[in-house]
Order: C-alpha cells, then sequence, then structure tokens
C-alpha cells in the first residue's frame, strides 16, 4: 500500500532520509534503516575535507529548528570506509554532493556515480555559506546547467534539492527538468533566520544566520511542491517539516511522489520513519486511497 | 526535547581553581538533572562544547582547548550560554557500586558524592592533578606514586573487585582508561556504566555526529553513559572517534 517510485526507484514506503540529518556514518543510516526508513540520503559530500561552522550549529526554537553547520565533510575522496559500510543498506541511498563551482560538482558527481548510489541528490540550495550553497538554485539558467553538465558524467539519475528562497521557483524548476533532471527534491531550509539571545546580545549560531526547518515551514514546503508540481512532470520528493502521517498525505497531495523525513527525528525520534508510515497507512485506509500513486497532486484537481 | 533547546545566557557567579588545571564554572542557572547528563556550554562568539554537570549549577572543566582556555579565563559576572541537560545520566540500579574517576574525569561523578553505596577510587596523573580528594573518602593513586598508591586506577578497582562486594562499576576519564578498566570488570564479570565522550554538534539527537560504530548509537542522545552491554558492541569505543569534519582518526 505504501510503495512509491521515484525517477524509477522503487521505495517500500515514502519516507526518505532528508540530507544533512543523521547521515553521517554508514552506522547511524544503517540505524535509520532499521528504524523503517524507505530511503536514506547521505549528509552532502563536497570537494574537499571541509570542518564546517563552530557550534552553535543546530538549535531548535518554539516551532522548528535553526541551523548553520556549513557543510562540513570528509571530502569525497576520503569516504572509502563509508561508502564499503554502506553497501549492506538495503533500501536506496541517495548521495548527496555539494561543490562551489559547478566543475566541482562534475568532479564530485563523477566519482560518486561510480559508488553506485540508487540517485545523486545536488544540493543547490544550501543556505548556510557563503561560496557553496543556494547561489546555484536561485537562478534558472545557472541551475540548469548544473543539471546537464552532471547529467552528462552520471548514468545515476539526477535529483537537484531546490531553495525555496528565489522568487523563481518554477523557472528554476522547469530549468533543471529541461537539462535532463529525473527528480526534484523541494524545499531545503527557508530563510535563512537569526535568534538573539537577549542575555549576552549575541547572535546563537555561530554562522549568525541558518535556515530554518520543521512545522514552521510545512506551509511553505507544502506551496513550493504545490507549484513545481504545476511546472514539471518528473517527480518530486516533498520536503519540509513532515513530522506525522497527516503531514506527509498533506505534501503528497500538493504533487510530492515520496516524503523526506528531517527535523521529524527531533519531534518523535530515530522512530519518526516508521511512525510516519503506520500514520499515513491509517489514513489512506480512512480516506479509502489504496497507494501512493492515487494522492499525488489530487489537490489540484 | 527540552522545554528550550537553544542557549541562554547566564552569569557566572564564582570560578573556583581545582587543579593547576582544572577549574569549576558556578553559573546562576540551576539545572534539575540526573548525574552524567551533560549541558551544551556556548561562549559567545567562539564555539560551544558539551560539558557534564559537577552540580545542579556547575561543570568542572580541564583547560584542554581553544574552548576552555576561553571559560578558564573568564570572571564572576561574566556570562556563557547553556541549555539542556542532555543524555541519559547514570542508571545506578544496582546497590554496590565502585565509582572510578580518571584526571578530571571525577567532575561528572561528582553528583553522587552523597551516595553512601558508592566506594571510590580516584586517580590522576600526579598529587597536583588529584580532583575533589578532599571532598571523599576515597582510595587514591598517582601515575607518579606523589600520593596515594604509584598505579593506574585499573589495578585498584581490580583489586576491589576481587572482594566480591561489587555488582556495578561506573567511570569516566581518558577512554583509553575507560577501556582497559571495561576489560578489568568483563574478567570479574561485573556490570559497567561508563560515560563517553565525542563531538558534538546538536546535542539532542539529530546531527549523528556522534553516533558510534557499528550500531549508531548516539553518544548525546542515548548515553553519554554507555552499560556493558553497549560497550560490547561499541567497536570504536577506546579505538577511535570522528572529528570536526566527520572523518575517522584514531584516539
Amino acid at each position: 500500500m505504501l510503495k512509491t517510485k521515484l525517477a524509477g526507484i522503487k521505495l517500500k514506503n515514502p519516507t526518505v532520509l532528508c540530507s544533512g540529518i543523521l547521515g553521517t556514518s554508514a552506522a547511524i543510516l544503517k540505524r535509520v534503516e532499521r528504524n523503517g526508513a524507505g530511503a536514506l540520503t547521505l549528509k552532502s559530500i563536497g570537494p574537499q575535507p571541509r570542518e564546517g561552522h563552530n557550534n552553535p550549529t543546530v538549535i531548535a526554537y518554539e516551532s522548528g529548528l535553526l541551523n548553520a553547520v556549513g557543510l562540513s565533510t570528509p571530502g569525497y575522496k576520503n569516504m572509502e570506509e563509508e561508502w564499503k559500510e554502506l553497501q549492506d543498506i538495503k533500501i536506496p541511498v541517495i548521495a548527496s554532493i555539494y561543490g562551489g563551482s559547478i566543475e566541482e560538482f562534475v568532479e564530485i558527481a563523477e566519482f560518486v556515480a561510480e559508488k553506485k548510489p540508487s540517485m545523486i541528490e545536488l544540493n543547490i540550495s544550501c543556505p548556510n555559506t557563503k561560496k557553496h550553497g543556494q547561489l546555484f538554485g536561485f537562478e534558472p539558467d545557472v541551475a540548469g546547467e548544473v543539471v546537464s553538465k552532471v547529467k552528462a558524467v552520471s548514468k545515476v539519475p539526477i535529483m537537484p534539492k531546490l531553495t525555496p528562497n528565489t522568487p523563481k521557483l518554477k523557472e528554476v524548476a522547469k530549468a533543471c527538468e529541461d537539462a535532463g533532471a529525473d527528480a526534484i527534491a523541494a524545499i531545503n531550509t527557508v530563510g535563512p533566520g537569526m535568534i538573539i539571545d537577549i542575555e549576552t546580545a549575541k547572535p546563537i549560531l555561530h554562522f549568525k544566520t541558518g535556515g530554518l526547518s520543521g512545522p514552521a515551514i510545512r506551509p511553505i514546503a507544502v506551496r513550493c511542491v504545490y507549484d513545481i508540481y504545476e511546472t514539471v512532470n518528473i517527480p518530486i520528493l516533498g520536503m519540509g517539516g513532515i513530522t506525522n502521517g497527516k503531514d506527509a498525505m498533506e505534501v503528497l497531495m500538493a504533487g510530492a511522489n515520496a516524503v523526506g523525513i528531517g527535523s521529524a527525528t527531533y519531534y518523535r525520534g530515530i522512530e519518526a520513519f516508521s511512525l510516519v508510515s503506520q500514520e499515513l497507512e491509517t489514513l489512506m485506509k480512512e480516506q479509502g486511497y489504496t497507494n501512493i500513486k492515487e494522492i499525488t497532486g489530487t489537490a489540484h484537481e | 526535547m527540552n522545554e528550550q533547546d537553544y542557549p541562554q545566557g547566564t552569569k557566572i557567579i564564582e570560578i573556583k581553581q581545582e587543579t593547576p588545571t582544572v577549574k569549576t564554572v558556578v553559573f546562576q542557572r540551576e539545572f534539575n538533572f540526573k548525574p552524567g547528563q551533560f549541558v551544551m556550554v556556548w561562549v559567545p562568539g567562539l564555539d560551544e562544547v558539551p560539558m557534564s554537570l559537577s552540580s545542579k549549577n556547575s561543570i568542572t572543566i580541564k583547560d584542554v582547548g581553544e574552548t576552555t582556555h576561553a571559560l578558564h579565563a573568564m570572571k564572576p559576572s561574566d556570562k556563557i550560554g547553556l541549555r539542556g541537560p542532555y543524555g541519559n545520566g547514570f542508571s545506578l540500579k544496582e546497590k554496590n557500586i565502585l565509582a572510578v574517576g580518571g584526571g578530571f574525569g571525577t567532575a561528572p561523578l561528582k553528583p553522587l558524592f552523597k551516595n553512601t553505596n558508592i566506594k571510590w577510587i580516584i586517580g590522576a596523573r600526579n598529587k597536583e592533578e588529584l580532583l575533589f580528594t578532599e571532598e571523599i573518602d576515597t582510595l587514591i593513586c598517582t601515575d607518579d606514586g606523589s600520593k596515594g598508591e604509584k598505579a593506574f586506577v585499573t589495578v585498584l578497582a581490580d583489586r576491589e573487585l576481587a572482594t566480591g562486594k561489587y555488582d556495578l562499576v561506573i567511570s569516566c576519564g581518558p577512554e583509553i582508561m575507560l577501556k582497559n578498566l571495561f576489560k578489568v570488570c568483563e574478567q570479574h564479570n561485573i556490570n559497567a556504566e561508563f560515560s563517553l565522550e565525542r563531538y558534538m554538534k546538536c546535542g539532542f539527537g539529530i546531527c549523528g555526529h556522534c553516533a558510534m560504530d557499528p550500531t549508531g548509537w548516539m553518544v548525546c542522545k542515548d548515553g553519554p553513559v554507555a552499560n556493558s552491554k553497549i560497550l560490547r558492541e561499541l567497536k570504536e569505543f577506546g579505538e577511535y572517534t570522528r572529528d570536526k569534519k566527520g572523518e575517522v582518526t584514531s584516539l
């Protein structure tokens, strides 16, 4: 009942671990697999070893989370052990990558495609560094160029992850599809935002600003997925504040074929994957749906 | 999840020099906590690091890096940010407990000084680095023999456990020491609860940085206290850790 497909990849259920959450080592990814995820996304892999920002990098506030981890990565060449360990994982593994230039995206994608992940996610939407981030996802022509050049070197399906922080979201999505993207992930974090500690009068995050996630951004995610669905024909991995089965159904109705689970692990623990799946299944039965495909895009009819 | 998972500024009210390299920072905010739990300590503009509570309103820290150095340089009325408490703490279900503190690893055990079911072993490199030994009736050892017995804590623990009087060993200290102490516990077939440490970002179980191989046991949320069953599973215990980049480095 919960089976779905994303760019030809079969998922036993629509819950996909979002990039940047619990994706730092094969050991923790296997634990997420044991907790019922339909697919896993690795933490974005970059060109060179990078420490990211000092802490605080991740904090939670009244209605969501704020993070500026700063793309910490061992670098794509220093992960042989992890790749080896990842071979034991039975569910689809999506490798997320980022670069500081289109050439770096291509270089990493070429290397990573050889490791045979089920899909490569292009992180063209991180708001938390000065140079490697959402710049690539702001303009349709730039996003399209990243996708087409990566597509040329990768036999693995390509899924750009889009930022909600551009007024040209639909145009970016269309450009990605035209450039050969096999699916679209949306959305990355919103903002950036800032929280100031009033005792010390200092912004709390070390990078000062950070991307918002969690329940606070769900309506933005729903709107973005809705807009993207109206614009493209490729499948959508919808994410942004989904914490229960009802949220998942909402994003599917907006047009997603699968849903990302990220901040939900803060609210519900690593069990979030199986919980969201169970709740979604119950809702589907109540409402008379027999498969995920029937739900996708119903809000547009 | 805590009511509030972002750091809140609080005033430092006292700084106590405990040893030449260890200070206790006492702050205004008080935590309702379980011994072994930790807080994330934010030094504005610098960094935020996990520290076990040595009382409801203090941390006891060794000057080992940039952030601890900054904390050591602070004065009363300076402000730091705190969030927590996080983690599981010691379960202390058993009645006859041997507590072993190595170096400033004695700090997270300090909240248990009032517990009368506990026999204590405190060790350090030399007599100057012995922590809190004046505050409690304890067996003492130093690496150089400058006070107490000239031996590692594992030697004293081995001898104590041979008496058959104990059913739990709790400890905190350098991980190599913990690894050796764990061997002693296993030889005597006695359950252990050890407080572990890994690089952390969120502190509440979502970034995955402190997850240990091969089970993905998270020091911040599942720990920091691991029992014997967990310790047997953790192949990286006493062997390696992951740095800020996520790269494996040996201990």
